[in-house]
């Protein structure tokens, strides 16, 4: 554990524009790409780079803290997801996994180009915000990171009606608060109970993933 | 010693793990999730200062003493204490109301676990870490709003309520640091103090709003009312509305800047007017009872702030008042709800023609007259105190009041008139009787040429079983066949919810609560005096 401490505090005095292209390439993939098996391994890349960066104000110990709760909501999230898209294709509604197999590239969905413009909008917006309001107390990286987050946070959840989809703008939403607000009250006990609050987050988003594919009635009870 | 407050949040706890374990047998596991909140009501209504002795130990239970969690401090203070037994009170109600009204496997133990988030928003200091409380209680009450149901889109209500939620954290967040940054200002000095707090107040205000649903006026409300179990609805509407009302009324005591504030009474007024002509506008025209049922808590929630902006004693003794009578008030209203969609799987009134089931009738008329704030109910009691409150002078803002109560009367009166409506038959079409049906006509014909009444009629009897399948059951008192269904639908809708003598129980006991309370409100009065006493800054 120790050092995975100390490679994460090497990680964070590192350069921070690969962590802040990093931030925006996730932010725009799970803006654009609405599938889970895409969307969940860049959301853990994406921690990461939230916890790399939190590492910059608070102890790397606690900020070890937002990817490990990260991690662990997306696993909660794949399983989820696979077993709701097990169930859609028992009932031959699923095509996720075809259209990813095979990809028609000369038949892109027209929201795609929709949602491109939209989040070339939004990075704009955010770079704007951080140059022109920067938020009190933390760097010009850390602002401009959480701007990007809260962002593109509220595209996603404004825009998808699936509740992973959903949920992945409310997780993002999540880490972009946090980016924004740790440097004001760098405590162990506010990030803690972040985590904590992500990772009951991530929790209620499971359970309603499985419930937009109609599995949770396997959860109640036989009387 | 040990901290009530630690007690206060693990008693509910370990009563969710316990109710969890038990929910095979719901009477067991509502008895559970009772004697939870009895227990923590028990402890609270000691005096604050005194401690209980643990028999055969030295160590006792301390009703104030402080609990420190990773640098905030936990603890029941004079303000928190009835606010608390209140928010324990209004679940434990409606705990019973579910014995016989099944809501979902996460309600009981979910509920529980929610409560306990919402008296530790209370209890905890810094104010800021309620909004982190309110977000765990909002991810777990997003499980209470699914329930069991499943399907495309159904997952909006719970979505709703969790976005409103998260939404609003970053504002407490800020605030609190914008509080902690703006050091001491002379609070006669209104520029100074618009300067240095107007931020806050700002972000305080857009925080509460958009929790409560008030900001913007069509968040999670509906939703909420259209997909969650009625109880549950009835559940976030009481202890969820509840908690934020006294946690609004804990900063109105802390800071003296946002009672000083205009801005901040501005908003209550402005959210609460917004609120009744919303709710109010809305509540006549539903075609559904559940939409009667979201509009109804659109206008306790409007009354709440106006209430609130009126800044007196009388003001908090009124939304102590309101939490129980609206826990009762939806209570039994969310009951009629739950039986009507157990017998026709909707409460849309074009859906629900013909169940003219006297329990329904009952819950809903009763429970609805309550929230329209009819004489003679408790609904009436609190909108009449809450008048009083707000204060006889402002006409517009009383009237609006009246006619928002009079339009969710509207609402449920309607819907009551379309139950008692003749389903409607369309396209009945005489099927010719088959061949074996025709024999057994013959034979009856033959057999009547007896001229024995009593073998006729057991004959005929006999005859009409057999053709019309002999396996039906007959139907429950209250329940009508609807064109297209079969007696046997009917009662496989009626297993959901059992019409069993336990509950019309429930259904006559809430229904009874609400007139007998509303006659002699004396019951209820002196905890909300005792709720007021604790506010002293109030003239």
């Amino acid at each position: 554990m120790s050092q995975l401490i100390e490679l994460f505090d090497q990680l964070s005095r590192a350069a921070v524009a690969p962590l802040m292209i990093l931030l925006a390439v996730s932010a725009v993939m799970v803006a654009l790409v609405r599938n889970w098996r895409i969307a969940l391994p860049v959301m853990v890349l994406q921690y990461l780079a939230v916890g790399i960066l939190l590492a910059r104000v608070i102890e790397p110990s606690v900020a070890l803290i937002k990817p490990l709760a990260g991690a662990i909501v997306c696993f909660a999230l794949s399983i989820a997801a696979q077993r709701a898209d097990a169930l859609r294709a028992e009932r031959g509604e699923s095509i996720a996994r075809e259209r990813l197999a095979q990809p028609n590239w000369h038949r892109l969905p027209a929201q795609l180009l929709l949602r491109a413009i939209v989040a070339i909008l939004v990075l704009t917006a955010a770079f704007g915000a951080a140059i022109r309001f920067p938020l009190p107390a933390s760097a010009r990286e850390l602002g401009l990171g959480a701007y990007i987050l809260i962002g593109f946070g509220l595209l996603v959840a404004a825009t998808a009606y699936e509740s992973l989809n959903v949920g992945l703008g409310l997780l993002m939403l999540l880490s972009g608060f946090e980016l924004a607000y740790t440097p004001l009250e760098p405590s162990i006990g506010l990030s803690v109970l972040l985590g904590l609050t992500t990772l009951l987050v991530g929790a209620a988003l499971s359970y309603l993933t499985l419930a937009d594919a109609g599995a949770t009635a396997e959860l109640g009870i036989e009387n | 010693m040990i901290p009530a407050a630690l007690l206060v949040v693990t008693v509910p706890l370990i009563g969710a793990v316990l109710a969890f374990g038990l929910r095979r047998w719901q009477g067991v596991e509502i008895g559970v999730a009772v004697l939870s909140c009895i227990g923590a009501v028990v402890l609270l209504a000691r005096p604050l200062g005194s401690v209980i002795p643990i028999p055969g130990t030295s160590i006792g239970i301390a009703l104030d003493a402080p609990l420190d969690v990773l640098g905030r401090v936990l603890r029941v203070r004079a303000e928190d204490r009835i606010p608390i037994i209140l928010l324990f009170a209004a679940t434990a109600v409606l705990f019973v109301f579910s014995w016989r009204a099944p809501q979902g496997w996460p309600f009981v133990p979910v509920g529980l676990v929610v409560l306990a988030a919402m008296s530790l928003a209370l209890l905890i200091r810094p104010f800021v870490y309620a909004a982190l409380a309110f977000e765990g209680a909002a991810a777990l009450a997003a499980l209470m709003i699914q329930a069991e149901r499943g399907g495309e889109r159904s997952t909006l209500g719970a979505l709703r309520y969790l976005n409103a939620i998260t939404l609003a954290l970053p504002l407490f967040l800020f605030a609190g640091w914008s509080i902690d940054r703006a050091g001491t200002v002379n609070l006669n000095d209104v520029e100074a103090l618009s300067a240095a707090y107007g931020p806050a107040t700002v972000l305080l205000i857009g925080g509460f709003g958009l929790m409560l649903g008030a900001i913007p006026l069509y968040t999670w409300v509906h939703p909420v009312a259209r997909d969650a179990p009625p109880l549950t609805t009835a559940f976030l509407a009481t202890v969820g509305v509840g908690a934020l009302t006294f946690l609004m009324l804990e900063f109105w005591q802390a800071y003296e800047w946002l009672r000083m504030s205009g801005q901040a009474t501005s908003a209550l007024t402005v959210g609460g007017v917004a609120l009744l002509i919303f709710g109010g506008g809305l509540a006549w025209a539903q075609a559904t009872f559940s939409r009667v049922m979201a509009c109804a808590i659109l206008v306790e929630i409007g009354c709440l702030l106006l209430v609130m902006s009126g800044n007196s004693q009388l003001s908090v003794e009124v939304l102590t008042f309101a939490t129980l009578a609206r826990a009762l008030s939806l209570g039994v209203f969310g009951l009629g709800i739950g039986r009507l969609r157990a017998l026709r799987s909707s409460d849309a009134f074009a859906e629900v023609r013909g169940v003219r089931d006297i329990w329904t009738v009952m819950a809903l008329g009763i429970g609805g007259l309550s929230l329209a704030g009819f004489p003679g109910t408790l609904g009436f009691v609190s909108r009449w105190t809450a008048a009083r409150a707000y204060g006889f002078a402002d006409i517009e803002g009383l009237a609006l009041l009246v006619v928002a109560s009079a339009s969710i009367g509207i609402g449920t009166l309607r819907g009551l008139i379309a139950m008692f409506d003749a389903p409607a038959i369309e396209g009945v079409v005489e099927e010719a009787p088959t061949s074996s049906q025709l024999s057994l006509f013959e034979g009856r014909d033959a057999i009547s040429d007896a001229n024995d009444d009593a073998i006729n009629d057991a004959v005929n009897d006999a005859v009409n079983d057999a053709v019309n399948g002999s396996d039906d059951l007959p139907l429950l008192e209250g329940e009508t066949l609807i064109e297209g269904e079969s007696s046997a639908q009917v009662q496989a809708w009626s297993t959901h919810q059992p019409d069993s003598l336990g509950a019309r129980l429930i259904v006559g006991a809430g229904v009874a609560a609400v007139i007998i309370l509303g006659i002699w409100p004396g019951a209820i009065a002196p905890v909300a005096k005792a709720a007021a006493a604790q506010y002293g800054f109030y003239p």
